[in-house]
């Protein structure tokens, strides 16, 4: 009975995964969106060596750049390199990709709708209405005026999660250090991190995957029954 | 029913909207003042099947959690405020701001509206009124038998009225501005209304302080791209094909599934 629960396991781990990549595809027009990366791990069964379930392992985030679209709005930022815009997240610190800007009617300054930081830890206040230019290194200038920076930090290594809403932060909730490598760009978006192609073709793969373990579980179903079959003749 | 299915219909509705605002866009390819919509997406909620930074043992931390998104939502459809190219009619009474700011409009209502179209006319009574015979506020009247009509590139508008050999002034256009233009509600007829996002109305003068000052003989193009929302109209399809495939999947499997019991 042993070999349909670890079929069954297979099967079960790829319809977790295939979620993951449901939620890749429609997260493909986010901008600063970070694909998950599906995994799987093998559980010991019972302490022979053959037999291991597979279960779903940990997703864990694609952080790799994704691609630059120009909007040619100056409330757009896109940032290339590792580094995340820091913001006032709803539960304290949090970090995004997604540099889509505005300006809250008491002039602080947000990103995906977050109070974006500076790197001393305040926000950025815009009170006169006017051109407002982002430099490279994340400096806010209003109408030639400088009034703040924009905060990029860097995971270098620190794992990330999910938080919705284009928010990460890291696993254990650590503060990340500020980012020496990244660039600030006026007028452009960061897109996704994958592709149609990608994930589709990793979709597909699933199914078969799937399929496979189907047909490990009823190969197994049918030999049971032939044991069955053949115990009830004899008997 | 499995979670992919409804993780792959929120794709499928975000892409929806993005065709609906970018239609919307090139609907409006020829209107004075007209300023795009962007669609703005976010990721939806994860949910955590295993906690990352959880005791795994005695010694031992959960590196990563295990969090399977839900999908995406649209988190905003705002207008982006970026100038258009300005366009020479020759006709004295079209204006255009250049740079910041808006015209104010007087409503039959009595409430005001702020719009970039300065494709003003006169009324029967000398008014400045828009196309649609909304009085420009502060109002201003032209005489009858005025001509020469001037407008500076502080709004001041002049006219020569009879024999007089010098302008005379009639009136000034006022420049208004917002810290957050993108939070203006638009109402359709290219005006817009003060929302509680966009901030306090600010006036000024035309040339001063960041506002923009007035183009007279011209009309602001609408600020789009044809190309720009033709690329976006193509990649929201096949990102709208893509998330349909996936709903497919899910239901093949699921019938993968079912298939396993015979008769």
């Amino acid at each position: 009975m042993n070999g349909l629960y670890l079929a069954a396991s297979g099967a079960a781990a790829t319809l977790g995964a295939l979620s993951t990549v449901a939620d890749n595809i429609a997260n493909l027009s986010t901008p600063g969106f970070k694909r998950l990366l599906n995994s799987a791990e093998a559980v010991s069964g019972n302490n022979t060596p053959y037999q291991f379930a597979l279960a779903a392992a940990s997703p864990t985030i694609d952080t790799s750049q994704g691609p630059l679209r120009s909007t040619n709005n100056p409330m757009d930022v896109a940032v290339t390199g590792g580094g995340f815009i820091t913001v006032q997240g709803p539960n304290g610190t949090a970090y995004t990709r997604n540099g889509t800007l505005a300006v809250q009617p008491d002039g602080t300054l947000t990103a995906a709708g977050y109070p974006i930081l500076t790197p001393q830890g305040g926000t950025i206040s815009i009170k006169t209405p006017g051109n407002i230019v982002i430099g490279g290194d994340g400096s806010v200038m209003v109408n030639a005026q400088p009034v703040g920076q924009i905060a990029m930090a860097d995971p270098a290594g620190t794992k990330m999660v999910s938080l919705g809403a284009s928010l990460y932060r890291g696993a254990n909730g650590e503060e990340l250090p500020p980012s020496s490598n990244s660039q600030m760009h006026q007028g452009f978006l960061e897109g996704a991190t994958g592709s149609e192609m990608g994930e589709i073709t990793s979709m597909l793969s699933m199914m078969r995957n799937y399929e496979s373990s189907m047909k490990a579980v009823q190969s197994i179903d049918t030999s049971q029954n032939q044991t069955i079959q053949a115990f009830t003749l004899q008997a | 029913m499995l979670q992919a299915m409804s993780t792959a219909a929120t794709g499928m509705q975000a892409q929806e909207t993005q065709i609906q605002v970018i239609s919307n866009n090139l609907a409006n390819a020829s209107t004075p003042g007209f300023k795009v919509s962007r669609a703005a997406f976010q990721d939806l909620l994860y949910v955590n099947e295993r906690q990352a930074g959880t005791q795994s043992s005695q010694t031992s931390f959960v590196p990563t959690g295990s969090s399977i998104g839900l999908g995406s939502k649209t988190a905003s459809v705002d207008q982006v405020f970026t100038e258009g190219q300005l366009d020479n009619t020759g006709n004295p009474l079209d204006v255009a701001i250049q740079g910041n700011g808006f015209f104010q409009v007087n409503m039959p209502d009595g409430s005001i509206s702020y719009t970039r179209d300065g494709s003003f006319r006169l009324d029967q009574n000398g008014r400045l009124v828009t196309l649609d015979g909304y009085t420009i506020m502060p109002g201003i009247n032209v005489p009858q038998g005025a001509q020469n009509l001037t407008i500076g590139p502080d709004g001041t508008v002049s006219v020569q009225v009879g024999n007089q050999t010098l302008p005379t002034q009639v009136g000034q256009l006022q420049i208004i501005n917002f810290l957050n233009p993108s939070g203006l509600q638009p109402t359709g007829q290219n005006l817009y209304k003060v929302t509680q996002a966009s901030g306090p109305p600010q006036t000024g003068i035309g040339g001063q302080n960041g506002f923009g000052s007035v183009a007279q003989g011209f009309l602001e193009m609408p600020n789009e791209s044809t190309v720009q929302e033709l690329v976006g109209l193509i990649s929201a399809q096949r990102a709208y094909e893509a998330s349909s495939k996936a709903v497919q999947v899910a239901d093949q499997m699921q019938s993968v599934a079912n298939g396993l019991i015979q008769g």
